[in-house]
């Protein structure tokens, strides 16, 4: 086990130092400075070689590269260039427990109606819940978030107006970005629970459960589910990623403060130093999530550690 | 299974002939029964036309309906979003500033955008735009799929566990982040969102291609393929990919939509197509300001890209099924 989590923990770690660099060079490989063209006009060439030496850009490429990796082992993602009083780290902890927020709710929503949906498909095949729940599968896989967003908002914010379509004040202004963020996810986890369940009920121990007397009730809910939800748990990694993709547009439809609508502003601002921490940040939470979703399946399903090393 | 047992249910010949004694033959009248003609020369004959791998898959996807309407959707499409904008009096800059947001009606089908110009042409520039960077972009990813899971496959041992870390490492960020990055680099054009899109959705492909590869390298064909002389690529591209073609058809096919999707939400935040060029993303970003007051200004645009990813899902599921139907569930 311990062998399994550290090997995890390296592939990690080297996922994260590839973002990095990645992320460091492509950012040196843009043409031209980082201040643009009318910030350069209004200051003298003394002005500007300060403003360089300020941030380290008079230095050779490797020499900012390392000083980059020290202040990421210290914790610290950056200073703006384009507001210099606001460093990354402001941004990520003020606005990232606002996204984590929205976010957890709508991985609780995703996780408490996607699994009994395709639940009661499973147990339903051929029936009129079974129909639906595919039908609403397909949908949610193919149809984008933003187009998700955008029907929703229109459809209870302008045609039927009774939801608030911005901030975060009551319960009420949760209900249309967690719709929007869970959409797909639910889509998802009710198609998976209802193919993994069908291959389940058919196995033999559903059969001796039975056959030994077990309620029905009992039947699905400790022997099928229990082995149904080995692939959820694998998507809830997955989840994390498409939850924080889709944050990039609920947040800023519905004007939340939350890290994915700074993430958007920066790209707009074209604010690199801001878009690479915000992405580094984004790329070790998603790491982490991985991680821990990896070692739950491993604690779950004692067959992922065998097949895996 | 039902008609193919029926088909090749044996006659039972020899029951029969047995059944009825030879004196009753005698009663029978000669001129009562037709001379079997065919029994000699052709029974042999082969009378249907021989089936192939192809023709088979082809005659499962034609059973699906679903599959078969987003093929038609699809080409309509295509069709439309070429013929269109040669005959339609609007061009897709062509601004009208007596009329703006106008809704729909019989000379603007789709109404007008806040600059007047015709959205019904926009959509239909959008359509080039974005069916050409889905298209372009999965044969993009299926080429460097096939290249990267063939030579990791096919060479196996250490090369293919670094070439398959390097995978894993790619793969284990939302490919999102890359290629966000990418775009603010290389600027906003058609060619950079595909090349963008490229960086990490090869992935899929590669590992099936690697998968069938190691399955089939070891069987008797490529054997006697090496020993007769074949080089590296010409076992791969004449002899292993043709018989992994299945699943890596399927695996492009998803592609489409996903590329469409990507270049759809690049364009909404602002860094895909830019103005005045139109994806169907850019023309949902343009329409976010005026949601509340010109609704059909996001309607048309955010229509024609559910209706595409609807048929491009469509077709794939029908491929599934029709080239592997173990798959189906």
């Amino acid at each position: 086990m311990i062998k399994y989590i550290l090997k995890r923990l390296l592939a990690g770690v080297l996922t994260i130092v590839v973002l990095i660099t990645v992320a460091f060079f492509l950012m040196h490989a843009m043409p031209g400075s980082p201040f643009s063209q009318e910030e350069q006009k209004k200051l003298t060439e003394e002005g500007l070689a300060r403003l360089n030496a300020k941030y380290g850009l008079d230095k050779p490429v490797w020499e900012q590269y390392i000083t980059y990796w020290k202040g990421l082992l210290k914790f610290d993602f950056g200073t703006s260039f384009k507001k210099p009083d606001t460093t990354a780290n402001e941004i990520i902890f003020s606005h990232f427990p606002t996204s984590a927020k929205v976010g957890g709710v709508a991985i609780l929503v995703s996780l408490l109606i996607g699994i009994p949906l395709g639940m009661a498909a499973a147990l339903h095949r051929g029936k009129g819940i079974d129909w639906f729940c595919m039908v609403f599968a397909t949908i949610g896989i193919s149809a984008p978030v933003f187009v998700i967003s955008v029907l929703l908002m229109y459809l209870f914010c302008s045609a039927i107006p009774i939801l608030p379509n911005f901030g975060l004040n009551s319960w009420k202004n949760y209900i249309l970005p967690v719709s929007c963020l869970s959409f797909s996810p639910i889509a998802y986890i009710a198609r998976q629970t209802r193919s993994s369940m069908l291959d389940a009920m058919g196995q033999d121990y559903i059969r001796t459960a039975r056959a030994k007397g077990v309620s029905e009730f009992k039947v699905v809910a400790k022997h099928a589910l229990k082995n149904a939800l080995t692939p959820v748990i694998t998507y809830l990694g997955t989840l994390i990623a498409s939850l924080l993709t889709g944050s990039f547009v609920v947040e800023r439809l519905f004007s939340i403060s939350g890290i994915g609508r700074y993430f958007v502003q920066s790209i707009s601002d074209r604010d690199y130093t801001m878009i690479m921490g915000i992405t580094i940040f984004f790329g070790i939470f998603v790491v982490i999530c991985n991680l821990i979703a990896d070692i739950m399946l491993a604690i779950i399903d004692p067959r992922v550690k065998l097949t895996n090393q | 299974m039902g008609k193919a047992s029926k088909k090749f249910a044996p006659i039972p010949a020899d029951a029969l002939s047995n059944s009825i004694a030879m004196e009753d033959y005698a009663a029978l009248d000669a001129d009562l029964f037709d001379m079997n003609a065919a029994s000699e020369d052709s029974s042999e004959k082969i009378v249907r036309e021989s089936t192939t791998y192809w023709h088979d898959v082809w005659k499962r996807f034609r059973r699906d309906p679903l599959a078969i309407f987003g093929l038609c959707v699809i080409l309509v499409m295509a069709v439309a979003c070429i013929v269109v904008p040669m005959v339609s009096p609007y061009t897709y800059s062509g601004m009208d500033l007596t009329n703006m947001n106008a809704g729909p009606s019989l000379a603007h089908p789709c109404g007008t955008d806040q600059m007047g110009r015709d959205l019904f042409i926009r959509i239909m520039y959008g359509a080039r735009i974005s069916l050409s960077i889905g298209v372009v972009a999965a044969a993009i990813n299926f080429l460097i799929g096939v290249v990267y899971g063939g030579v990791a496959g096919y060479i196996g041992g250490k090369v293919d566990m670094v070439m398959m870390r390097i995978v894993d490492i790619l793969i284990a960020l939302p490919s999102m982040l890359y290629t966000v990055l990418i775009m603010l680099v290389l600027g906003s054009s058609v060619g950079t969102v595909i090349l963008a899109l490229c960086f990490t959705s090869w992935i899929g492909t590669a590992r099936i291609v690697r998968s069938e590869v190691m399955r089939l390298k070891h069987s008797e064909y490529v054997l006697a393929a090496r020993l007769s002389g074949a080089k590296f690529w010409n076992l791969l591209v004449s002899h292993l990919i043709p018989n992994a073609m299945g699943p890596i058809i399927v695996s492009t096919a998803f592609l489409i939509p996903s590329a469409i999707f990507s270049e759809a939400f690049l364009s909404f935040l602002g860094i895909g197509i830019q103005a005045p060029m139109a994806s169907w993303g850019t023309l949902a970003n343009d329409a976010q300001s005026t949601l509340m007051t010109y609704p059909h200004q996001m309607i048309f645009p955010v229509l024609a890209i559910c209706i595409t990813m609807f048929s491009f899902n469509f077709i794939g599921d029908g491929l599934r099924d029709a080239l592997d139907p173990k798959l189906k569930k």
